[in-house]
């Protein structure tokens, strides 16, 4: 007699392990969108761009503003993406671009970004107030889920994520833009020398990057429901650790850089409670970087001699 | 000759600079360990007949609990100005100095410095975190300035000594009020336990488990989580799979909202208590439907028909367009003992701590005075979240 399959067994949203899985995914996620936001600017300037957890703060922000004036949330969404957009680029040309030009140490890229995230951090607790806001729920899309550990907004949140990570790797891997974006990294004097403006290529890349960081920051707000100034700072260390985890540069790696330590964070902190939540997540990235330093899907570096 | 002008230009640049210097500080101004927002009086603006009392505050005014902290301060700031502005007080000018303890210990430490080398300084209400608030405390007391908090709930505060007082409830007679309700107006028998992830959070859960349990309550899941954490995926799945039948929540406002969002989600009759910060203009707008009917335990309404209370809540509206929470009741309470007690015994710090430890004081909590630890007794009430309004049921 043929045995029925998974006869006995639980509904997978019954089983706790999975229930656990999927809510660390669901965190995973945030850490994703936040992670390719960094691995753009890092994968075509080698910074590290430590205004990117401020940024998306801004961007959930300066979102609650365009609603409240009536955009509409399509409205609001375009108009939040432009303007953080924007500010990432006016970052660049207003701190960054003369740093370039005296040739500085690596470091001060750095350290220039993360005085940038303090200001805007500064600016919207002294413009917006430090409390908590009340965000729209607005993808709150009635689905019937059956038996899977999953809600709505989790599948809605895992959509946009990959659409966001097609959508970024299409402009820079097949757009006239992204070509030129590909040859600043690889080498930026023969880049010009081939009439590349590369000062443009470069601010673009910073509004790509605050553009993701405002759609990071409207659909986290819309997740939770609540924004406030200081949302980024919280998970901006684990997002770009995550970066690095996944191979910082690599954008599909951050993005799934992002759902290990968010998963493995999950089952971890399921099974044995939220004290190890923040350990576990530097335990992963050290683990794998004494094994493959490039992270799980960088490139090892080759320079030539 | 070039060597003679060059010498000049510099004795010049010295002798303005000098000058500057000596300006700036005759206006004086009040900066240090926190950012002093509110500039010490000039001594000779106070008129003759009248001394100048300042009253130091220490509260987290910049970064993510700024808005609580500059509550707090201007509710200070309200009782000061009734001070002030009373006719019968013929002596003194009293004045706050507000620092800003940016939610670090180490902050506090540097402000408690500054408040006891300030002679002017009659005594310190602050400390919105009990951590952060002992840090300073040793400090206090090695000084002989008192300290009042309105806000620090753990056990240990006040054994640094006998300038420390508090004027909130201890973190155990708001545990027995909240656990009792749990068992007896909830009805609960197995609760999950979530403390966020902080030394007040942790002790405070073994103090709500021992209670919960004495009263046949069996702890059927706990958890902890970080303070700043949004999501709370893992611990609800944690409580669901232990098929709990309520929730203690050990944490503040900002901790128990989203939890109640997105275990309601999932649960929509799932019962959650907590403490009295959820009594809080923040937990109704952001919580929405998902705050009904979550109890907690509170001493202060703001629906009190006490004068002090209505007369402090409508200029509080006024000034800051909210209605005040609890903390910042309290902490125009503390003020009020303070001035008192200069009022009576004069701004000298071991009068006026002698006189606090005795006072009986009829503030907008209601009335109050310490016992031998200096901590206060005050009667609690049971509020619930009902239909997007906080009701008193018990």
């Amino acid at each position: 007699m043929r045995r029925r399959c998974c006869a006995g067994r639980k509904n997978l949203k019954d089983m706790i392990f999975f229930q656990y899985l999927a809510g660390g995914i669901a965190v995973g996620m945030v850490y994703a969108l936040m992670a390719i936001g960094y691995s753009i600017v890092f994968g075509i300037l080698q910074l590290i761009n430590m205004s990117h957890s401020a940024l998306y703060a801004f961007g959930a922000q300066i979102f609650l503003v365009y609603i409240g004036m009536n955009f509409g949330v399509p409205g609001a969404i375009v108009a939040s993406v432009a303007t953080t957009g924007l500010l990432s680029a006016f970052i660049e040309f207003t701190a960054l671009r003369p740093l370039r030009k005296k040739e500085p140490m690596p470091i001060a890229g750095m350290i220039t970004t993360m005085g940038s995230a303090y200001i805007i951090q500064n600016l919207l607790n002294n413009i917006f107030g430090s409390d908590r806001k009340l965000f729209p729920d607005f993808y709150n899309i009635p689905l019937d889920l059956k038996n899977l550990p999953v809600t709505s907004h989790q599948l809605v949140l895992f959509t946009s994520s990959l659409l966001l990570l097609i959508g970024l790797t299409l402009i820079i891997k097949r757009s006239k833009l992204g070509f030129a974006m590909q040859a600043v990294q690889q080498n930026p004097r023969a880049a010009a020398i081939v009439g590349i403006n590369i000062n443009f290529v470069i601010s673009f890349t910073f509004f790509l990057s605050g553009a993701s960081a405002a759609i990071t920051g409207v659909l986290i707000g819309g997740y939770y429901q609540i924004a406030y100034p200081m949302m980024g700072s919280a998970i901006g260390m684990k997002a770009f650790s995550s970066a690095v985890l996944g191979g910082i540069g690599e954008l599909h790696g951050a993005a799934l850089g992002g759902l290990l330590v968010g998963a493995v964070e999950g089952i971890v902190t399921g099974y044995l409670g939220g004290a190890y939540k923040d350990a576990i997540s530097f335990i992963i990235l050290i683990a794998v970087l004494i094994f493959k330093p490039e992270g799980l899907f960088g490139k090892k570096a080759i320079s030539k001699v | 000759m070039k060597r003679m002008q060059k010498a000049m230009r510099i004795v010049a640049a010295f002798v303005i600079g000098a000058m500057a210097l000596t300006g700036c500080g005759a206006t004086g101004s009040n900066t240090g360990g926190g950012t002093g927002e509110t500039p010490a009086a000039d001594s000779s603006d106070v008129s003759a007949e009248k001394t100048l009392v300042k009253i130091a505050t220490s509260f987290p005014t910049t970064g993510e609990y700024a808005e609580y902290g500059l509550g707090f301060t201007e509710a200070v700031k309200i009782k000061v100005d009734e001070a002030n502005a009373d006719e019968t007080n013929t002596q003194y000018t009293f004045e706050v100095v507000a620092y800003d303890d940016k939610l670090s210990g180490e902050e506090s430490a540097s402000i408690a410095e500054l408040a006891a080398h300030d002679e002017d300084v009659v005594a310190v209400v602050g400390g919105y975190s009990s951590a952060v608030i002992m840090a300073a405390t040793p400090v206090y007391q090695e000084n002989g300035l008192v300290c009042i908090s309105p806000s620090a709930s753990h056990p240990d505060y006040t054994k640094e000594g006998d300038y420390i007082f508090r004027n909130s409830l201890l973190v155990e007679d708001e545990a027995v009020a909240a656990v009792n309700a749990m068992s007896e107006y909830l009805k609960c028998k197995r609760i999950g336990i979530l403390a966020i992830q902080t030394e007040w959070g942790q002790s405070t859960a073994v103090t709500v488990r021992a209670l919960a349990e004495a009263k046949g309550m069996e702890i059927a899941a706990y958890d902890e989580i970080l303070m700043e954490s949004d999501d709370y995926g893992v611990p609800i799945a944690k409580f669901r799979d232990a098929d709990v039948d309520g929730v203690f929540v050990v944490g503040i406002s900002s901790t128990l909202v989203p939890l109640a969002i997105q275990y309601r989600a999932v649960d929509p009759d799932i019962p959650i208590v907590s403490f009295s910060d959820t009594y809080n203009p923040e937990t109704l707008e952001l919580g929405g439907d998902s705050v009904n009917g979550v109890v907690f335990p509170l001493a202060y309404t703001n629906e009190s028909e006490n004068p002090q209370a209505v007369r402090f809540r409508d200029e509080f509206e006024k000034r800051l367009g909210r209605l005040p929470e609890v903390v910042a009741a309290q902490s125009y309470d503390a003020a009020g003992m303070i001035i008192e007690a200069v009022l009576r015994v004069g701004p000298d710090r071991a009068a006026v701590r002698d006189y606090l430890a005795d006072i009986t004081y009829d503030g907008a909590v209601g009335e109050i005075s310490f016992n031998e630890e200096r901590s206060v007794q005050l009667d609690l009430y049971i509020g619930q979240i009902r239909d997007g309004e906080f009701v008193i049921v018990e």
